[in-house]
């Protein structure tokens, strides 16, 4: 007991220095998003590979593009798929799983399972790539792309735990108490799931901007804007001709916001134990 | 009367998972047909009329309706042929064999060191809980597990391979000319894939010795003054081999796929990974849906596995209904 | 318990094992010591059957794997045409319809299980014969048939019968054993360029019945070289032992004052065809991948240097080119410019920018497009992708052409945003109603860098932003395809020529070449027709140049293109290599002049 203390105590630094991050990337995507910085993030000027200076505080690219401005415009494109996919795939998940259990073992529920078994039966990678040559063309394709891949691993998650509580003593008292379903789930159940729902939002959320570098990579990214996933793309020549300013930026900046959110679902995994 | 039920059982399972397969390939085929670029497009040169697009149409049997061209394709398949590649014309089956091979030799390598690896780290923190060396390890998985495959690919290539860096490696092609040759060429990737795998394992593994060492036998041996690291060794790691390797077989499709895909590309060598990505952008259907469908059934076969583990774990469950989930 | 249960998983474990062991084992092979180069190319070939070697890569192994009528000289500039399989050059008719081709006697076809105990048999006049009329048998699925369609008497008319060899072409025929006599509809001045091309490698029918579709992984010809491995990373070719004994006549292949002392060249004067035993080509289409690869001593020794790293290697470009020493001292490098063209291209056929059946509107939407083009900096492209080693031009013949002239009123369509906001306010175009322009380009970083460059232009002059999106295809085909739909507006792309002449590049603003076809603007004007009608059928003169440069004005006039840049290729090799690796034109020919210095 003591040494758990003690584990957590250490963490808590940590984590509190990793929700600063967090809460400093938002901010950054709340004042992107309202046109407050990073507007330069297209301007070409004719600065071309620019080492940092007094204009361009992180120098600029191969066609003369700010990477301050750019890195911090990617800041909100991965909140955006981030928060976006895990958003929506935790949500969805969860709901397809509370049915399922609820109806356990009806027809519903073996096509939920179906379904989940099919889309967990393809290798991950492919499926995203040919979901989103295949969405080509809907502007946010990747999310939805992805939402599609991630989804399922909620609704399991949820649908055991969903039948686990369900034998427990508190909601079997609440079944005799005659509360309605929907009541018993969200009331009684969600309360002790939200360890559960925020792991999985962050786990869907650190694989989904993860996925997002990869698919820009492989030329499959966004077409509007810029993520950073292009920047690492566009650093591939940068760094051969001796400019490796857009693959440090972009990488410090993806490497400190998973890093802030493995740090998080250390000390909730450890919560949740 | 309990014969006929497993026999029973044995069907519906395998009627299943027969049906499963074929969504899936029908699901490939669907999406690779809607999605990719036009065979035709792919085919013509730069200097094409109409009447050469009609007559692709006809020769790739694009007249048919979709549904057609599927039960066509499946038809060929269940004569137990594959095909030829749209996009080079060559036997699927034996590309995708040959394909797969250079890519088992690219990839295994380093999954399994990678696996080996994290287990002795695992092993090292669990042993030196709460010490310097345990955080030390517990901070390099956190490190790890938050770089991009991508990235780390960028970077040992810089290191290891250009003149700028330590220029011990190879850059690109593939050649297995006798060992040596091999070992210099599979060297970068099984370093890459080692790396980017190492977080996950470790911690993965961490767990479940930690969680091992937790049972009273692991007390008992310590007051009985066995040393802890034999402990370990001889006693936690056996008992915990089953799940890693479980976990290692459940992620096996997985990260197969994910780095032969990343790393093949970067470094252009001719595996699976390579020939599938090209597949993709070419909407070859006769090399993607094989390779979707096997990867498919390894990973379905694994799961079953997995699940009568469990089952045989929960005496809950019935002995007979776990023999018949093993197919 | 555990452990009983556990085994199936390490039976699996072991199995996999197993396999790779197998593997290791199945592709090892002895090391082979003789004189190897490796070389690289920017781009693997798809297929290496001729009637499908429409790129630069397949036509660069096809020609070395097969045998074509006629070849490019390795080092004349201009480029010249010289024989190759054919004796001598053609007869030609005074009317120019009739060409009466020579074939070599004696050359063979490599030893293959195609032929009748496996032995090669001798190429005929009836294997040219073949190998043409096979680009007009649907099931060769050729891509080459453009070039002999509506030319050939007969050839055409033979297709629609439903392609049966045993049907004699008029046009088309072996008159003797080593005779081939083409006779055309109408004078064809490019036609021995056409038989210079992979698409025209001479094919036997042995080999096309034999393997099929494998056809394009392996061929059976009478080149200089066998191509002993051939897949999607790399080819291994092999010194065909059977090759005819031909020796290099380095002033019939143009040697001259234009050749720098420094490749040393005279060494392989006299010297058997070809010249190395093996040439290793590996397909590296990562630009920075290939030049790391290029910098190491036992890797490629061969290879075009990406443009990112042009200030790296080069001291100063122009006027003359000065290396940096320490790459001086164990490389030489080639500046030649490409034989292919960059430009932004408007769909005529879509009436926001195009033709529109409102004569003001037309007027007004041409308007538009020559104050898009006013606005495109190519100078600015230029420096920031190419190093500024590209040439910038108006007009679409390329500055290397002879017919290519220095444009007096380049005010017309250089680089003036003033004039083209101003142009935008007179004609009426406010930000309300300007057309959204689809940007449409294959996906690749440098596409997309290109297009936030051309997005910045178009903001300098107040084009609005969220009018100016981008349309990324993952393949070539989808942008062809969207193309050829009609579901772009506006598109970046480039031209290759096949043949060294203009006429090659011109023919893409003909009216009838419409898209499917090779007018992918869908530009259409009846003078510009006629005069092509008139120039295609001439051969080099003062007419066809003074044709030539009208239909260019003609095509600036309508702000049909935004044209262009020409790229130059910076090769390099290593120094022990003796090499003019102009590949563009000269193509796969080069290969087999190629060297290595011998050890002192």
């Amino acid at each position: 007991m003591v040494k758990f203390a003690e584990r957590s105590g250490r963490w808590s630094r940590a984590s509190k220095i990793a929700l600063g991050i967090i809460i400093l990337y938002l901010l950054i995507t709340v004042l992107v998003y309202s046109g407050v910085i990073a507007q330069q993030w297209d301007h070409a000027s004719k600065d071309t590979w620019a080492t940092p200076n007094y204009d361009h505080w992180l120098g600029t690219n191969r066609i003369g593009q700010d990477i301050l401005d750019r890195a911090l415009y990617g800041v909100m494109t991965a909140m955006t798929i981030g928060f976006g996919v895990a958003v929506i795939s935790v949500f969805f998940g969860s709901l397809v799983g509370a049915v399922a259990a609820y109806y356990r073992d009806s027809i519903t529920d073996k096509m939920a399972q179906f379904v989940m078994n099919l889309i967990d039966a393809f290798p991950f990678y492919l499926l995203v790539i040919l979901l989103v040559n295949f969405l080509d063309g809907i502007s946010y394709s990747s999310i939805l792309a992805m939402v599609i891949c991630f989804w399922t691993t909620s609704a399991r998650v949820i649908r055991n735990e969903i039948i686990r509580l369900n034998e427990t003593e508190f909601i079997k008292i609440a079944r005799l108490l005659r509360l309605s379903a929907f009541r018993r789930i969200v009331l009684h159940m969600l309360p002790n799931l939200r360890y559960l729902l925020l792991v999985q939002f962050v786990i869907v959320f650190v694989v989904a901007i993860k996925t997002e570098v990869v698919l820009s990579f492989l030329g499959l990214g966004t077409t509007s804007g810029v993520s950073w996933g292009v920047m690492v793309a566009e650093s591939v020549t940068d760094i051969g001709a001796g400019h490796p300013y857009n693959l440090i930026v972009a990488t410090a900046a993806l490497f400190m916001l998973v890093l802030a959110f493995n740090i998080l679902l250390h000390k909730n995994w450890v919560r949740l134990r | 009367m309990a014969q006929f039920r497993q026999y029973k059982q044995m069907l519906r399972q395998a009627g299943s998972l027969f049906l499963l397969l074929l969504l899936v390939s029908f699901t490939t085929f669907m999406l690779v047909h809607y999605a990719g670029p036009d065979q035709v497009f792919e085919r013509l040169g730069k200097h094409s009329s109409h009447e050469e697009i009609a007559q692709l149409q006809v020769t790739l049997g694009q007249g048919d309706a979709v549904i057609w061209q599927y039960l066509s394709y499946m038809k060929q398949v269940i004569q137990l042929n594959p095909g030829v590649s749209d996009m080079t014309g060559q036997p699927v089956a034996s590309t995708l064999w040959r394909a797969f091979l250079t890519s088992l030799m690219v990839v295994l390598p380093g999954i399994l060191l990678g696996q080996i690896i994290a287990v002795c780290m695992a092993t090292v923190a669990v042993r030196y809980r709460g010490r310097p060396a345990d955080r030390v390890i517990s901070a390099v998985s956190m490190f790890v597990m938050s770089i991009s495959f991508v990235i780390t690919i960028i970077f040992f290539q810089m290191i290891f391979s250009s003149s700028d860096g330590f220029d011990l490696l190879p850059v690109t092609g593939w050649s297995t000319n006798g060992f040596a040759d091999y070992m210099k060429h599979v060297s970068l990737p099984t370093m890459i894939i080692i790396f980017i795998n190492m977080g996950y394992n470790q911690r993965f593994a961490r767990s479940i010795l930690e969680h091992e060492t937790c049972k009273p036998y692991v007390s008992y041996a310590r007051v009985y003054g066995v040393s802890e690291f034999s402990l370990l060794i001889r006693n936690v790691l056996p008992n915990c081999a089953l799940p890693i390797a479980i976990r290692f077989l459940y992620g096996l499709p997985g990260t197969f796929i994910a780095s032969s895909l990343l790393i093949e590309n970067y470094f252009s060598i001719p595996g699976l990974g390579k020939l599938v990505f090209e597949a993709i952008l070419f909407s070859d259907i006769p090399v993607l849906v094989p390779v979707i469908v096997l990867s498919a059934l390894f990973f379905v076969l694994v799961q079953r596995l997995l699940n009568s583990w469990l089952n045989r774990l929960d005496p809950s469950v019935g002995q007979a209904s776990s023999t018949s989930q093993v197919l | 318990m555990m452990s009983v249960s556990a085994k199936p998983v390490f039976l699996l474990l072991t199995f996999l094992l197993v396999l790779t062991l197998c593997a290791c084992n199945d592709t090892s092979q002895p090391a082979i010591s003789k004189s190897v180069l490796t070389i690289a190319l920017d781009d693997a070939p798809i297929s290496i059957d001729p009637a499908r070697s429409s790129t630069l890569y397949s036509e660069f192994i096809v020609v070395n794997a097969y045998d074509t009528l006629f070849r490019y000289k390795y080092l004349a500039r201009p480029y010249e045409l010289t024989v190759n399989l054919a004796a001598s050059m053609p007869d030609i008719s005074d009317d120019g319809l009739v060409y009466t081709i020579k074939v070599k006697q004696g050359v063979y076809f490599i030893d293959d299980p195609a032929f009748q105990q496996h032995k090669g048999r001798e190429l005929t006049a009836d294997d040219v014969v073949y190998s043409i009329k096979r680009h007009f048998d649907p099931a060769s699925k050729s891509q080459g048939a453009w070039l002999w369609r509506g030319r050939i008497s007969g050839l055409d008319a033979w297709k629609m019968a439903g392609s049966d060899y045993g049907e004699k072409v008029a046009g088309l025929k072996a008159i003797d054993r080593y005779t081939v006599r083409i006779e055309l509809t109408n004078p064809y001045p490019q036609i021995l360029h056409t038989l210079a091309m992979g698409f025209a490698a001479i094919i036997p029918v042995e080999a096309v019945e034999y393997y099929g579709d494998r056809l394009s992984v392996h061929p059976v010809g009478s080149g200089p070289y066998r191509v002993i491995e051939f897949n999607s990373t790399g080819a291994v070719l092999q010194r065909n032992l059977g090759y005819r004994g031909e020796r290099v006549d380095l002033i019939k292949e143009g040697f001259g004052e234009h050749i720098p002392k420094a490749y040393g060249l005279n060494l392989i004067a006299g010297q058997r065809i070809p010249i190395l035993d093996q040439i290793e080509i590996r397909f590296v289409s990562e630009s920075q991948t290939r030049w790391t690869s290029f910098l190491k001593s036992n890797e490629i020794q061969l290879a075009s240097i990406p443009s990112q790293m042009f200030s790296q290697v080069l001291e100063q470009a122009s006027p003359n080119l000065i290396l940096r020493p320490s790459f001086a001292a164990s490389y030489q490098v080639l500046l030649t410019p490409a034989s292919s063209f960059l430009h932004y291209d408007f769909n005529m056929l879509n009436p926001e920018v195009g033709y529109h059946s409102d004569p003001e509107r037309n007027a007004k939407n041409k308007t538009l497009r020559c104050a898009i083009t006013r606005a495109v900096n190519l100078q600015e492209q230029n420096e920031k992708f190419y190093a500024g080693l590209a040439n910038v031009f108006t007009g679409v013949i390329l500055p290397s052409m002879a017919e290519f002239a220095e444009k007096s009123d380049a005010s017309h369509d250089s680089y003036e945003p003033q004039k083209s906001r101003q142009m935008l306010r007179e004609s009426g175009w406010t930000i309300e109603n300007l057309p959204v322009l689809d940007f449409g380009t294959t996906s690749s970083t440098q596409s997309r860098q290109t297009f936030e460059l051309f997005k910045s232009w178009l903001l300098d002059i107040g084009y609005p932003e969220e009018k100016i999106r981008l349309k990324m295809f993952p393949s070539v085909g989808a942008f062809y395809k969207a193309i050829s739909v009609s579901k772009l507006n506006f598109w970046f792309t480039g031209w290759t020529l096949d043949y060294p002449d203009a006429e090659n590049i011109l023919q893409l603003f003909y009216g009838p070449n419409e898209a499917p076809g090779t007018n992918s603007s869908n530009y259409h004007n009846e003078n510009y027709d006629k005069l092509f009608e008139a120039a295609k059928l001439l051969l080099p003169s003062s007419e066809r140049t003074r044709l030539y440069q009208k239909l260019d004005k003609l095509i600036r006039n309508d702000c049909v293109t935004i044209s262009g840049i020409s790229r130059s290729h910076l090769y390099a090799w290593h120094k022990d290599v003796v090499a003019f690796p102009d590949q563009d034109i000269v193509s796969g020919f080069t290969l087999r002049f190629y060297q290595i210095k011998p050890d002192d």
